[in-house]
Formats: C-alpha cells, sequence, structure tokens
C-alpha cells in the first residue's frame, strides 16, 4: 500500500491521496522531500471545489504517465493516440465557469503544477473577443476614447 | 543588532539576512538616478507581507542588491520565509527585527535602519495569500451584488477586476499563450495590458545592413513572453551552407513561439539536406504559410496539426514521402485551410498519392513548369476531392486519368492544358486501337460541369478540346466564358460543341483575336450556325490584327445570327487611328442584325 498524503481545504475539509498524486505538486513535492507533510498539509487558500479538480488533474496525469511507461515498448504507428486521449481529457476538464477556471488557475500557480497552470492560462482568455474579456473579467477601460481609438489603429490589422 | 541576526538559522532567513522594508517612495529615485541602488520591484523576488506591508530578504551587507534564489521556485521560498518568520517570532515572544531604508538629505545617502515589531503569527502572509485574501476581501465587499445574482457564483458575477489584482507574471503567463492576433486585441483593453506586450509586425532582413546570421540572432534574441510578431518573412538570396542551419531553424522555432501568423521562407541558396522544423507543423498560430525555393518536406511530425492555417503557398516546394503521402498529410493536418497556391509545380519531381483531399478548401491555384524535354509524367492520375472548392485554376500536362472529380461547389475553372501524346503513337506500326493522346481530359471536364466562370487559356487548351469535343458536359449553369488563345491559325473545332452545351451563356469573350479559314470562316466553326440558337447576350471581342479586314469580317457572323445580342464589343488595340475605328463601327451598324436592340462599341 502506497504512502497517502492528507489535504486540508480552506473550508477544513480533508483529502487522502496516494503521495504520487500528491507528487506532481512540485510545492508538496519540496514539502515531502523536506519531510513536513506529517498531520496533514493545510491549503489554505484552496477551496474544497478547486480542490477536488486539482486532486481529479493530478491524478489523471499519474495514470496516464504510468499507462505511457506500460505501453512504451509496442508503439504503433499512430503512437500519438494516448497523447491524443490525455489532451481531449484535459479539454474536457477546463470546460469549468470562469471563476473555477481562475481558482484553478491561482491553485496550479501556488502548488506549482506546470501542466494544470499551462492549461488554465491558455483556456482563459483565448478565442474572446475584448468585449467577452472586458465583461468576463471586468477589466475597467482607463483609457480615454481617443486614446482606445489610437490604440486601436495601431492594431488595426488584430481586427480585421 | 548583529549578534541577533546571526543567531537566525532558518532555510530561507538564514544568518546575516534580514528583512527589509519595500520602499519605493521619492527617495528611492533619487538613490537610482545617482546610480548608486537598484530598482526594487517588488514582483522580482520573494516578498512576505507583514501587517500588510511588503518585506524582502537582503543581505545585511548589501541591504540593496536583490538576492536571487536560483533553482527554488518563488512560492517556495515564500513559505519558507514565512515559516522562518513565525518560528522566530515564537521564540522571542512575539517580537521581531525588521529594516528599513532612510535617506538622508544632509548627507544625500541612505542608510538601513533596524527596527523592532510585534508580529502575530496570523499578520504573516505570503504574496499568494494576499491574493487570495484580496480576493476574498473584494468578495466579502460585494456580498449583496452576489445575492442579487445567485447563479452567477463567486466574483465574477459581481462587478470586480479579478484579472487585474493579480501580478504581471500570473497576467504574463495567461497571456504567454495568445497568438499574435489576440495578443494585439488584448492591448485595447486596458493601458496595463498594453504594456504586457510588444507587437513586432514584420521584423526585415535588409540585406544591405545586416547578413544572414545577424538578422537570425536578432530575431531569436527577441524576449519570448512578450513579444509577438505578426508576420515573419525569410527571403535570402545567397549561399546558405549547413552550418547555419540550426541557427535558421532556431530562429523558426523562436518566431513560431512569438505566435506569428503569417510566415514567409525562400532561401534561393540553400544547400542540399536542409529540412524544415517540424514545429512548422504543429503551430496554432499560423494561418498563412509561404515556402519558396530550397524546401523539400519528405515527412511531417506524427502530431502534425496547423488549426489556424488558411492560406498555404508552395512555390517550388517539393514534396516527398517517406511515410505516407506527405503533401496529403499537409492538407489532411489543416482543418481550416481556405486557399492552396502552388507555382511552379512539377509533379513528375514529387513524390505523392496524386489524391489532393480537402473539406475545407475553397480555392486552388496551380501552375506547373512546362519544359520541353518533359516526355511523361510519373503520375497516372490526379484526383479532387474538395467538396467545398469554389475556384479552380489549373495549368497542367493533362493526366492520363482523373478517377475522383468531386466539385459540386465550383463556381469558376480557369483552365490551361497541355496533352500529352502517346509515345507509341510515333511508332510506325502503329496499331489502330491506340490512343493518339496519352492524356485523357474526359473527367476532368466532367468534374468541372457545374461552373458559373469558366476560362480556357491557351492554344494548347484548344487542342485537347478539340480532340474530345465529343466529352464536353452540358454546362447548365456556364454564364460567362473567356476564351484566350495565341494562335490565331489553330482551329476552334471545340468551340460549337462548347457553346451549344452551355444553354445559359450570356458572355463570351474572346482575346487574342478571331480565328478564320483562308476563305472567310473556317471549316471547323462549320458557318457559326451554332449562334442561332445561343442565348448570348454580351460579346467582347480583342482583335489580334485590327489593320487585318479578315477578321473585321467574322463579326459579321456574330451580329447577323445571335438573336438577343445586346452588346458587341470590338477592341482594337492601338494600331489604328480613332477615325479608323469610327468607320469600322459604322461599317459594323449597317451590316444586318438578327437582334435589333444590339450597341456596338469599338475601343
Amino acid at each position: 500500500m502506497s504512502k497517502k498524503i492528507i489535504f486540508e481545504s480552506s473550508e477544513g475539509e480533508s483529502f487522502e491521496v496516494d503521495e504520487a498524486v500528491a507528487l506532481e505538486c512540485q510545492t508538496i513535492k519540496n514539502m515531502i522531500e523536506d519531510d513536513c507533510t506529517d498531520g496533514g498539509i493545510p491549503l489554505a487558500n484552496v477551496n474544497s471545489a478547486t480542490l477536488t479538480k486539482v486532486i481529479d488533474y493530478c491524478k489523471k496525469h499519474v495514470e496516464a504517465a504510468a499507462a505511457a511507461e506500460a505501453n512504451a515498448g509496442d508503439k504503433d504507428i499512430y503512437g500519438a493516440n494516448k497523447d491524443i486521449e490525455l489532451k481531449t481529457w484535459d479539454e474536457e476538464f477546463v470546460k469549468v465557469d470562469q471563476p473555477l477556471l481562475f481558482d484553478l488557475m491561482l491553485a496550479a500557480n501556488f502548488l506549482i503544477i506546470p501542466g494544470l497552470l499551462d492549461l488554465t492560462c491558455k483556456t482563459m482568455m483565448r478565442g474572446k473577443t475584448v468585449l467577452q474579456i472586458r465583461e468576463i473579467f471586468h477589466i475597467k477601460k482607463d483609457y480615454t476614447d481617443a486614446e482606445e481609438a489610437e490604440v486601436r489603429k495601431e492594431n488595426a490589422w488584430a481586427f480585421e | 543588532m548583529e549578534s541577533i541576526i546571526n543567531k537566525q538559522s532558518g532555510s530561507v532567513l538564514c544568518k546575516g539576512s534580514i528583512l527589509k522594508k519595500c520602499q519605493r517612495t521619492s527617495s528611492r529615485l533619487q538613490i537610482d538616478e545617482e546610480g548608486e541602488g537598484s530598482t526594487e520591484t517588488i514582483r522580482e523576488e520573494a516578498h512576505v507581507y507583514i501587517n500588510g506591508i511588503p518585506f524582502v530578504l537582503r543581505e545585511l551587507h548589501k541591504p540593496v542588491d536583490i538576492l536571487t534564489h536560483v533553482g527554488i521556485a518563488g512560492v517556495v521560498v515564500e513559505t519558507r520565509l514565512k515559516e522562518d518568520i513565525l518560528s522566530e517570532v515564537r521564540e522571542t515572544g512575539g517580537q521581531m527585527l525588521l529594516h528599513r531604508e532612510e535617506y538622508s538629505t544632509t548627507s544625500n545617502q541612505s542608510q538601513v535602519i533596524g527596527y523592532w515589531e510585534y508580529i502575530q503569527p496570523e499578520g504573516v502572509k505570503t504574496s499568494a495569500e494576499i491574493y487570495a485574501a484580496q480576493e476574498r476581501d473584494a468578495l466579502a465587499s460585494n456580498v449583496d451584488a452576489i445575492h442579487s445574482c445567485k447563479d452567477d457564483s463567486l466574483g465574477f458575477g459581481a462587478n470586480v477586476d479579478t484579472i487585474s489584482s493579480l501580478p504581471d507574471e500570473m497576467i504574463l503567463m495567461i497571456v504567454r499563450f495568445l497568438p499574435a492576433k489576440e495578443a494585439a486585441r488584448v492591448s485595447v483593453l486596458s493601458k496595463r495590458f498594453q504594456k504586457v506586450f510588444t507587437i513586432i509586425q514584420d521584423p526585415e532582413l535588409d540585406e544591405n545592413q545586416e547578413n544572414l546570421r545577424g538578422f537570425l540572432d536578432r530575431v531569436s534574441a527577441l524576449p519570448e513572453l512578450i513579444t509577438r510578431i505578426r508576420r515573419f518573412s525569410l527571403k535570402y538570396k545567397e549561399r546558405v551552407d549547413s552550418a547555419d542551419f540550426a541557427l535558421v531553424n532556431k530562429c523558426i522555432c523562436h518566431v513560431l513561439k512569438l505566435g506569428v501568423m503569417d510566415f514567409q521562407m525562400c532561401l534561393d541558396g540553400v544547400e542540399k539536406g536542409y529540412s524544415l522544423p517540424p514545429e512548422l507543423f504543429t503551430s496554432k498560430t499560423l494561418a498563412k504559410l509561404t515556402l519558396g525555393k530550397g524546401f523539400e518536406i519528405e515527412a511531417l511530425p506524427r502530431d502534425a496539426f496547423l488549426p489556424a492555417l488558411q492560406t498555404l503557398v508552395l512555390d517550388s516546394a517539393r514534396f516527398f514521402s517517406l511515410r505516407g503521402c506527405a503533401f496529403q498529410g499537409l492538407l489532411s493536418a489543416s482543418p481550416e485551410l481556405r486557399e492552396l497556391v502552388i507555382a511552379a509545380m512539377c509533379w513528375e519531381h514529387w513524390e505523392w498519392s496524386g489524391i489532393l483531399s480537402s473539406q475545407s478548401l475553397r480555392r486552388i491555384s496551380m501552375g506547373r513548369v512546362f519544359s520541353a524535354e518533359f516526355d511523361g509524367p510519373l503520375h497516372q492520375s490526379i484526383s479532387f476531392d474538395t467538396p467545398k472548392l469554389e475556384y479552380l485554376e489549373y495549368s497542367d500536362l493533362v493526366a492520363h486519368d482523373y478517377p475522383i472529380m468531386n466539385l459540386p461547389a465550383l463556381q469558376e475553372a480557369k483552365l490551361t492544358l497541355q496533352m500529352l501524346v502517346n509515345t507509341q503513337w510515333d511508332n510506325v506500326d502503329l496499331p489502330h486501337d491506340v490512343d493518339i493522346y496519352w492524356s485523357n481530359p474526359k473527367k476532368l471536364l466532367k468534374g468541372i460541369r457545374n461552373v458559373k466562370v469558366l476560362h480556357l487559356s491557351s492554344s494548347s487548351t484548344f487542342e485537347g478540346l478539340n480532340y474530345f469535343s465529343k466529352s464536353i458536359p452540358i454546362l447548365a449553369d456556364l454564364h460567362h466564358l473567356t476564351i484566350t488563345h495565341e494562335d490565331i491559325e489553330y482551329c476552334w473545332e471545340f468551340l460549337p460543341c462548347l457553346l451549344e452545351r452551355s444553354p445559359n451563356l450570356k458572355t463570351l469573350i474572346i482575346r487574342g483575336g478571331l480565328h478564320y479559314g483562308q476563305d472567310d470562316v473556317c471549316r471547323c466553326l462549320s458557318s457559326y450556325s451554332c449562334l442561332v440558337t445561343s442565348a448570348l447576350e454580351v460579346v467582347e471581342v480583342s482583335l489580334h490584327d485590327s489593320t487585318s479586314r479578315a477578321e473585321w469580317d467574322q463579326l459579321e457572323h456574330f451580329l447577323g445570327k445571335l438573336p438577343r445580342l445586346q452588346l458587341l464589343k470590338v477592341r482594337c488595340g492601338g494600331k489604328i487611328s480613332r477615325e479608323e475605328k469610327l468607320r469600322m463601327a459604322r461599317e459594323l451598324c449597317q451590316l444586318p442584325k438578327a437582334s435589333s436592340k444590339c450597341k456596338i462599341v469599338c475601343t
């Protein structure tokens, strides 16, 4: 039986995970190496909903890595299939509402999970119009109308 | 005081290091101007917040030098720093030695001064905790707003600018994946976002100013996170030897990382053995790819995928098929491809499947090099499986077969064909059942039957059409036909057939003059009798030689036979005077006309 690590969310809820799964987080990996994980790891800035998703992500990626290693010997000519499957899983994984996506990004940054950080960052703004981004994130326009027109003119090609 | 500092034993807050208040006051700026200090920017180094004020870690003896923690991520340093502070506070019973910088106007120098402060464990926070707390605070202050829109949970429903509260590194992380176009759009969001990116339109190699290596190095050195390139074109006529291949590919990969949309490359003097980096075929941002001379594509990476590619231009590029058909592989990897241009094509130097298949292509322009010494293609057949194709410009030696011609959406076709004679035909003991031509355009002609606009260029095209005129399908939608030729004596046998099978043809444009026989109309046109039933309304003729009476005489047949003709336009060129043109026009007007509404214009 593998070693278990206990995470505690901001609400105080405990989550038990395999050490291998916890090792996906660089921050936790450092703590495990320093042997200071006894009695659970409190994650004061990660709520339960986010933590559940983070653990899902780490689990899936640990499993995928193990499967890839097991199949390393007999790659067929379409060898990339597994990668494609994981990519598709990732794409589905980030189809969440914007607040959760935002929390996931902060958690990935805090726990240092590069894959999840890239994935969430990538999804955050991509393929959205300026108006949509302003609306979703409530970014306050600090340009005057004339200034905005100038910036738009400079980048007119991007709005073609 | 120094003894206290030297007693410290934390993993980060260790012997000789101090915690200094982050100050960005006017005094600091003065120091900076005099070059004595370094600019302190909170975001560049690890910091902790004590009672809400940020502190950075410094060495006692060099309080203005930034400490860098090579190999340890910022979050880890901050977490450990917090732990160290808390353990020290526990030992001292709540007190902690902190430092601040003070600038003395009399001595014009700044000093670092130590002071004691009482610290509660909950008053110590890492930056990540502060950001999280800021968000929560923001939420709390907007509780009412949240209540009023329950479904829209958390801060996003409220009017909180969540993203702008993030530190610059996080903003960069979010935007670094954006292609050039979206990055440029982001700059319109707010002033802060404008500063995030440097958008470069088109870095150019100026051959007078710098050499290839210098240019490649310059582009490769553009900072990756904050630069975006819209268009990149690498055109170089001089020799590129194998020693520079790695440099070229490094530069290409870098440009791809910078989100380039329009990528052009033409290396005239590239040595043999160069191959494009696989990253080129996995770009998520490329919208237009132009590959000129010097490229041979042998195999695509397995994960080849160009989701944004709309235009692909191949000029003299060659394909080989080490693993499946590399050319078809490239088309299959480009699901959004709209336009394909192949210039200076040489099928016989390509190794490919002979099938051009794309579900998204709208336009194809293909032009081949017609060389005199060429005596037979390697390819027996070419297929077009392009259900959305609207425009086909096809200039080629006609293949032996066109097994698949899936062109249901075709609107416009431009054909320049050249027929290849069957090599067996030269033989004196010719068996009777051997075709004269190796080329066979039957299925090609059937494939374009939906066209509305058709251009037939070159007398060589007429050769194929004359021989295969019985295979011309009914062109029910054709309303505009242009024929261009360079040999006035070459027969037009195909034309009566084509006109009979185009019941809805309204406009006919003839460039290069009117073909004629020794005595008036050439036999190949059977006295233009097909015109009597034609629906043609507009005929435009550019005369080959406007001083020749014979061509003018041909016009009589168009006027006298076309029942619905509304306009006859004759282009005479500059050879004859204006008066002469008017005289000819008057003469034409006096000729018998089948259509009373016909107007005549000479230009």
